[in-house]
């Protein structure tokens, strides 16, 4: 290493000790996902510059054996001209994945180098099924979810206390002393002991947790994901089991969380909707989702008139069917996720098209928007493909365990073409209004502007047409709008130091359809935003986050999935700040100004980040910053709807 | 005649393996998906025991009745 290298790495170390919280000390990649400042957060924060080169190294190796230097070049230049960004890039890892967890009931934990046989009762399945996410997460760069494992945790139960245990939760299954343990006792130390456990940091990750992501099905999809499924005994999985154990869990996770801030794992409640009706095939499903929100708990809920809409390890696909639902921050299907996430600067690139084709006045053979859009997703699937490239080698040579054991396949993987800077790309073509096509004129962000519809569909729909254009057997793409929690901040810090326009009210660039701080827009009209319209141009995920200041009724939430519905926003949550008391540690799902248990006015706010709940305190302070600027509507508000 | 029809990542598919290996049953073995969708397969794995098609629980009944 020279002396300038070690001089910079000295010089990170002592900015590092100052920092205000282990996201805002990392230069590279800061991430919430860590809750505590230490030597060992900071070691790893030392090496990620080097695994960036080396990751740059990777891609440009394999882009050269394909196709040339001048593809090498141009992937240089896109990169440090910040018209794409490389998530990641401090991993030379996989991005994301959903496991099926059937390799691990036939061989337990061998094939991973772990030491576990195959799990045989409850108490092995939870623990194994640790260290697996462990493990797994070892190897990827995110997230890692196991849809599975309620319906697996519930099959594990009825061999244990029998097919009918929910009807016996409160018998007691033996005593200590005076103590009688009953079945829920057992199944709510199971919970504790999964929860608390993916909880904790991991050293081989940098202290952070695992992040890991969970599924609730209703009857369709639980149906569509099960069918003809069964388990190495012969036993088949059970809907009406599954679903009481998928309540005890809700429950007792909400009633947990006042205890402590728990952030993993993510959930997300999957509901099928009839196309004909619009109504929720699963009533009962559907009322309780909305009773846990109004309950105050926080998950994502994904919902389609699709049966096949999530991915199942064992149904046929073919090479031009329609993409699953599959997003980098939570759990559907099984047997999917991303193995590579680029992200298009789409501010940059709007401006670059209107200074290089809109505005420059000899200019013969103008590109309109979708074949500027369309020179640039064709580059960025050489990128990708160069990484598939990577990883199939690191595959083929036996480093891809997780793979070579079989809970994920490399080719049902999607190799994604993220987005960010999307409203502020639109606002800025706002700023120039006599000057553009007119299909972008008289743009304003509303869900009805048909010049901001036609924005999204040429950007988005032409990336989503190359990416089916593309595919191939072992090339599957999609399109993602990124949370973004450092790429956002990144790319607008560089696109206002280069002299681009960039919104003067925001200090990062927004993860939605809709401006995140603005007071004018209600709940209804950013689900619309964040609806068929927009994302019906997706060929991937995006998530609405409805930040509300106060919960609402159960009534009033599910009048909410009902309009989700018709405006198909299809994946969402409502996030209402909670108060974490400095003081006594009281956690309240409600945002106050002082503690409602001992009275302290020292208190602190949690509140999903992107996609997971975390202090605010943890947050970096670009996202500190941010967070205080989102707006949150009030309940009078929300009656609108 | 029996015969397999699988994919490459599947579980179950690799559980029925293991149990028709362990019983001695001899089979062939198919991952043709346009072979599998001609015959109105649409899961794996699928057992094909005299031109009967086998699926879910039926596969583990049939192999341990041998």
């Amino acid at each position: 290493m020279d002396e300038r290298t070690l001089s910079k790495k000295l010089k990170f170390i002592d900015n590092y000790k100052v920092a205000t919280n282990a996201a805002t000390g990392s230069e590279v990649d800061s991430n919430a996902n860590v809750s505590s400042k230490n030597i060992a957060t900071m070691s790893a924060e030392l090496s990620k510059s080097d695994f960036i080169d080396v990751n740059r190294a990777i891609t440009k190796k394999y882009l050269l054996a394909k196709y040339g230097q001048d593809v090498v070049e141009q992937f240089e230049s896109d990169l440090k001209n910040h018209i794409i960004y490389s998530h990641d890039e401090s991993s030379i890892m996989p991005y994301c994945v959903a496991i099926s967890l059937y390799p691990f009931l036939l061989e337990g934990l061998k094939q991973l180098g772990g030491t576990s046989g195959a799990p045989k009762h409850a108490n092995s399945f939870v623990g194994g099924l640790c260290n697996l996410i462990f493990l797994v997460a070892g190897q990827f760069a995110g997230a890692v979810a196991v849809p599975e494992f309620l319906p697996y945790l519930d099959h594990f139960l009825r061999c244990d206390y029998g097919q009918d245990y929910i009807d016996h939760l409160d018998e007691p299954v033996w005593n200590i002393g005076n103590n009688q343990i009953t079945v829920r006792h057992i199944i709510e130390d199971l919970f504790q002991e999964f929860v608390y456990c993916i909880n904790q940091p991991a050293g081989a990750r940098g202290y952070q947790s695992p992040f890991t992501n969970i599924a609730y099905f209703d009857k369709g999809y639980f149906d569509s994901i099960f069918k003809d499924f069964f388990f190495p005994d012969g036993d088949e999985p059970c809907w009406e089991t599954t679903k009481v154990l998928q309540k005890l869990f809700m429950k007792w996770f909400n009633k947990e969380r006042t205890h402590d801030v728990i952030t993993f794992p993510v959930e997300t409640m999957n509901l099928l909707w009839d196309k004909d009706t619009h109504e929720y095939v699963d009533k009962e499903m559907a009322d309780f989702t909305a009773e846990m929100w109004a309950e105050g708990h926080s998950f994502f809920l994904y919902n389609s008139d699709s049966a096949d809409a999530l991915s199942s390890c064992c149904r046929l696909k073919n090479a031009i069917e329609e993409n699953v639902f599959s997003y980098t921050l939570g759990a559907g299907g099984i047997e999917t996720g991303s193995k590579k996430v680029i992200t298009l600067n789409i501010n940059r690139i709007v401006q670059n098209w209107f200074n290089d084709e809109v505005n420059k006045k000899y200019k013969r053979n103008r590109k309109s928007l979708p074949e500027y859009i369309t020179e640039i997703t064709s580059r960025v699937h050489k990128y990708l493909e160069a990484w598939n490239d990577h990883l199939w080698d690191m595959f083929n040579c036996g480093l891809l365990t997780v793979y070579n054991a079989g809970y994920i396949d490399l080719d049902k993987q999607y190799l994604t073409i993220g987005f960010n800077g999307f409203i502020e790309g639109a606002e800025f073509l706002r700023s120039v209004n006599d000057y553009i096509p007119s299909e972008y004129q008289n743009l304003e962000i509303l869900p009805n502007n048909s010049a901001y519809k036609a924005y999204a569909h040429d950007i988005l729909s032409t990336i989503k047409e190359l990416n089916l254009a593309h595919r191939t057997a072992h090339l599957r793409f999609n399109t993602e709008q990124v949370p973004a929690e450092n790429a956002g901040n990144k790319l607008y810090k560089w696109d206002k130091r280069d002299g681009y326009w960039v919104p003067a009210n925001r200090n990062l660039y927004n993860s939605y359809f809709y401006p995140v701080e603005d007071p004018t827009y209600d709940p209804v009209t950013k689900m619309y935003l964040q609806g068929k319209d927009f994302i019906g141009n997706l060929d991937g995920g995006s998530a609405y986050h409805c930040n509300l200041e106060e919960h609402l009724s159960k009534e009033q939430y599910r009048k909410l999935m009902d309009i989700a519905i018709d405006a198909g926003c299809s994946y969402f949550t409502f996030n209402v700040p909670n108060t974490v008391c400095n003081k006594c540690g009281h956690i309240s799902k409600h945002k106050l100004d002082h503690c409602e248990k001992c009275g302290s006015d020292d208190v602190d706010y949690a509140t999903r980040i992107i996609g997971y709940l975390k202090k605010i305190s943890n947050f970096s302070e670009a996202r500190q910053v941010e967070a205080a600027k989102r707006y949150y509507a009030n309940i009078e508000e929300s009656d609108k709807c | 005649m029996v015969k397999l029809y699988s994919q490459p990542s599947c579980g179950q598919c690799k559980m029925v393996h293991m149990l028709l290996d362990q019983k001695g049953i001899e089979y062939s073995e198919c991952q043709d998906v346009d072979e599998m969708r001609s015959l109105g397969i649409t899961h794996t794995p699928t057992l094909e025991v005299d031109e009967k098609l086998l699926v879910g629980k039926d596969i583990i009944n049939w192999i341990r009745s041998k």
